[in-house]
């Protein structure tokens, strides 16, 4: 007995002693599955710096947790996330004479600058990415799709997702890409401010689209739609379409008239971080040969633009997939903008949209459910007087 | 006489400091815990810190009124009810097996049926969803395939139970019965099902509460979100939405359900204590 | 005693049940020797599934322990265990020389961790670290842990501990002991089978916790082995299946290891 504790106290000196002196620490909080890996490390031996990778797997959860306290030094939220963060005063303007590898006046692609632009000329609403993120990924969200068993004349917007009579038909679990599809269909001027009929004619749209033959899927995605594929369309980012249809050639990828949503990932530094250790990966990875083999290698659309032009030209490795890389904004397309009560209202409706999910739309609560509220009322008010009455009686 | 009550003195003393940091452990994170989620159901969302500001029914209005997740808190209730009748049917016959078996054999029985619970449940439930879309698709994202999940998770706690009220049954007693003249059935029902009952309701405590409240299996058994239980609701609202106050309204909601229908299962216990090899510890 | 002989649908009845519960375990014993990176199609046989489980950087971080969702799943099982079953030891011991009326106060709140569904312990611990300001990390998983292991250990060791036969401890008083020398030479010798007991029970129970921790600490990155299995049970990787036959196979020898010891006790009484 003596001596098991004798042995864990050694073992909490010895652990104690592995853990602490390591040299400079880059925390780098990132979504899963988002950067090479073989990057990572060879920064790791070029710089001596080490890189502690956290992930996550939703802006909202990011958001929450540099609320929370956690420390890192560099993230990469997408662009509402950037938006929020910096009204909220929680991460720090780029400084950029700082960034040597990359210039943001003469190196971004093409279709990102008119994006950034869309943000920053907003008349009512104007940002400026730029100023407190540097570009990491970009792209927009489309419909992808089965060319073996989906007929291309069904392709008709984003109503087609209705089609879950005809296809396997796969969602994206996620309140901003379900939401997007619906207001989008049902002719919502704008996807930031949507009017309340808007808003429920969305919320319609999507509890008659989410039928119980309908799957609702997030990262499932990259094995589901690898041949054979498990479904003939899915909601899916631009750059995971890329992804497989590289590994899968029977594969398209669909925007639907109506428009979609564009997006920017980008670099943020937190309040905070070690920002030299911030700034060195930031230029290790937006370096023409790294930024080459990120974009390689995670399929998602580069920001520098001698690469993403080398990639689409003759040759390139995502020639045959131009549509999909080479993301411009169309008329209709929109950039998520941060709107607080908007998604406190999404998030919820989600959750009560899914719960929904395969429960006929006008059956009400159902007997069921009647039933066991009744049943298990009856049981608490019961119990709660008998209890009463064996008190009193006690007495 | 000063030694004694020295010492008394002493002893006193020692006992007070050892029970110090148990209280501070219940008391801070027992008790102020649920103190607290009950304060912050009725705050609004984004609110930190632990004195309240402000007071909302927003977060129980919010819940009761969606009729989808009343539906799915009455659906996990039957949910937990199906895996409970049927953790039974099955349990309730293996138990009574193994305590006809011989000494080894039920030591066997027991360790194999035991074995599982010390297993990881993710992994469990992940070696289930692995054959169940191997060799019956159909039951993903089902009810049944839910009911299954958890019937498989659930049913050593059943068994368990239900073994040891059994295998403390005084056989003196089913001769006598039978001596008597009651016939195999009649001993079956009047006497053996009236002893094993505090078991058995200790199993379908066992069973039925974790099922009503799974996160796990709808996750990963009903990856469509077709089965949407209670649980699903409050692990959303708190890991995707950053909605604590909402999710403890919805806590809290559930734990006055589950606590009605504890209290009646409890109730039922008539035959608590009355087999003799039944020691009472408190 | 009369023992019945068992007939033959009873038998197969059991082997229908023993299937069901052990088929799925051996199929994920079975398929982490698999070649292919599949989890349905056997393509062949091969160790390399477990290579890559033990050179994972986030499971085995041989460099730096503390990024390493395996150590750290141990590390802090063994941790709260300690805490736990030390906390709960002592207060067993203390609580036999309370009053009753405390004493059954103290059990009924003890208990509420014990009956409670976890979500609801968990919601409850989340809303405390939230309230009190601590970020979600691995120091609020050992916390949580502590919180529902210690209720535990005192279940475990408080009927032991009020089994036994107040006069030794009196006697060593007598014979000149301190208060604090009987404590650790006679009390605790006669309840260390339940303590060991406790802290079995409170290991496994931090071991395997998900529910708890995954609110508690999940979305900070910081990991335990459960946390691991469902964060990534969309994007299937084969080294699970051979983390878990690890896993299996550690708890299979302990079972063994039980079940030869209780047959060895058997066989002593027989």
């Amino acid at each position: 007995m003596k001596k098991g504790l004798l042995l864990i106290v050694l073992l909490a000196f010895v652990f104690t002693l592995i853990s602490c002196e390591q040299g400079p620490t880059l925390r780098l909080y990132n979504w899963g599955e988002y950067i090479d890996d073989e990057l990572v490390q060879a920064f790791e031996e070029e710089s001596g710096i080490r890189v502690k990778q956290i992930a996550f797997d939703s802006n909202e959860v990011a958001i929450t947790q540099i609320k929370g306290g956690n420390q890192y030094d560099l993230v990469v939220p997408s662009d509402y996330a950037i938006e929020q963060l910096a009204i909220e005063e929680l991460i720090v303007s780029i400084d950029w004479s700082k960034i040597t590898t990359f210039s943001k006046d003469t190196d971004l692609a093409d279709g990102l600058s008119s994006i950034l632009a869309n943000v920053k000329n907003d008349a009512t609403d104007s940002f400026d990415l730029l100023e407190y993120a540097v570009p990491y990924f970009w792209g927009n969200v489309g419909i992808l799709y089965n060319t073996d068993t989906v007929n291309e004349n069904d392709l008709d917007g984003w109503d087609t997702l209705h089609l879950s009579d005809t296809y396997e038909i796969a969602f994206y679990n996620s309140a901003r890409d379900a939401f997007m599809p619906a207001l989008k269909a049902t002719g919502a001027l704008t996807i930031n401010h949507p009017t309340t009929a808007e808003f429920n004619a969305a919320v319609t749209w999507l509890s008659n689209g989410l039928t119980a033959q309908v799957s609702v899927i997030t990262d499932e995605i990259f094995d589901a739609m690898l041949d054979p594929a498990r479904y003939d369309m899915a909601v899916a980012y631009s750059g995971d379409a890329n992804y497989l249809m590289s590994e899968n050639d029977k594969l398209g990828f669909y925007v639907p008239e109506e428009g979609t949503n564009v997006w920017m990932d980008g670099f943020v530094i937190p309040k905070g971080a070690e920002e030299d250790l911030s700034y060195a990966f930031i230029n290790f990875m937006m370096d023409y040969e790294n930024a080459k083999q990120n974009t390689e290698y995670v399929g998602y659309s580069t920001p520098r633009k001698d690469v993403f032009d080398e990639m689409i030209s003759a040759g390139g490795t995502f020639e045959d997939y131009a549509d999909s890389y080479d993301v411009r904004i169309n008329a209709n397309d929109e950039v998520y903008r941060y709107n607080e009560d908007l998604k406190q209202q999404m998030d919820a409706k989600w959750q009560e949209i899914l719960a929904n999910k395969g429960f006929d739309q006008d059956e009400g609560l159902g007997t069921g459910t009647l039933i066991a509220i009744v049943g298990v009322g009856l049981l608490i008010v019961t119990s709660a007087v008998l209890g009463v009455i064996k008190k009193k009686k006690a007495v | 006489m000063q030694e004694v009550i020295h010492q008394q003195k002493k002893k006193r003393k020692l006992e007070f400091y050892l029970g110090v940091p148990y209280y501070a452990v219940l008391i801070i994170l027992v008790v102020i815990p649920i103190f607290l989620m009950i304060v912050s159901s009725f705050q609004y969302d984004n609110q930190s810190g632990i004195f309240p500001i402000g007071f909302t029914l927003n977060h129980y209005l919010d819940f009761l009124k969606a009729t989808a997740f009343v539906r799915a808190m009455t659906s996990s209730l039957w949910i937990a009810l199906a895996t409970t009748l049927v953790t039974l049917i099955i349990g309730y016959p293996l138990a009574y097996l193994m305590t006809k078996m011989k000494t080894r054999t039920q030591i066997t029985m027991l360790l194999l049926i035991n074995a599982p619970m010390w297993i990881n449940m993710l992994l469990r439930v992940r070696a289930l969803e692995q054959i169940m879309r191997m060799f019956a698709p159909f039951l993903i994202d089902s009810f049944a395939g839910v009911v299954i999940g958890l019937v498989y998770v659930y049913l050593p706690f059943m068994v368990l139970p239900i073994y040891a009220v059994l295998s403390k049954i005084d056989y003196n007693l089913l001769e006598s019965a039978a001596d008597l003249g009651a016939s195999k059935t009649k001993t079956l029902i009047k006497v053996i099902i009236p002893l094993s009952l505090s078991g058995v309701l200790s199993g379908i405590l066992m069973v039925f509460l974790p099922a009503a409240t799974t996160i796990i299996i709808p996750q990963y058994l009903a990856p469509s979100q077709n089965i949407y239980m209670i649980g699903t609701l409050i692990e959303k609202s708190i890991i995707n939405n950053g909605r604590i106050s909402y999710a403890s309204a919805v806590a809290i909601v559930l734990s006055v359900v589950i606590l009605g229908i504890v209290y009646y299962i409890k109730k039922l216990d008539k035959y608590k204590g009355v087999n003799s090899n039944e020691k009472e510890v408190y | 005693m009369k023992k019945k002989s068992i007939n033959l649908p009873n038998i197969l009845f059991l082997i229908f049940v023993l299937f069901f519960i052990y088929a799925p375990i051996v199929s994920i014993a079975v398929f982490s020797f698999n070649e292919a990176n599949s989890l349905t199609r056997w393509s062949g046989f091969t160790f390399d599934r477990y290579i890559e489980l033990f050179t994972d950087r986030e499971l085995f971080n041989w460099s730096n322990p503390r990024e390493s969702i395996v150590f750290m799943t141990l590390w802090i099982a063994v941790l709260s265990t300690f805490v736990s079953t030390v906390i709960g030891t002592l207060a067993a011991i203390t609580l036999t020389q309370t009053k009753r009326v405390i004493r059954d106060l103290t059990m009924t709140v003890n208990n509420i961790p014990i009956v409670s569904p976890e979500i609801i312990t968990a919601v409850s611990l989340l809303v405390l670290f939230g309230a009190m300001q601590i970020a979600p990390s691995y120091n609020t998983m050992l916390l949580a842990h502590i919180a529902f292991s210690t209720p535990y250990v005192l279940i475990t060791v408080y009927p032991k501990v009020k089994s036994l036969d107040p006069n030794i401890a009196d006697a060593a008083y007598d014979l000149g002991a301190s208060p604090l020398k009987a404590l650790i030479k006679v009390i605790l010798p006669q309840i260390k089978v339940a303590i060991i007991a406790g802290a079995a029970i409170a290991f496994t129970m931090s071991f395997d916790d998900f529910i708890i921790s995954y609110f508690v600490a999940g979305s900070s990155g910081d990991k335990n082995i459960s946390i691991y299995l469902y964060t990534n049970r969309l994007s299937p990787k084969p080294i699970i299946n051979a983390l878990s036959t690890i896993i299996l196979v550690i708890i299979g020898g302990k079972i063994m290891y039980d079940y030869f010891k209780s047959g060895k006790k058997m066989e002593e009484l027989e």
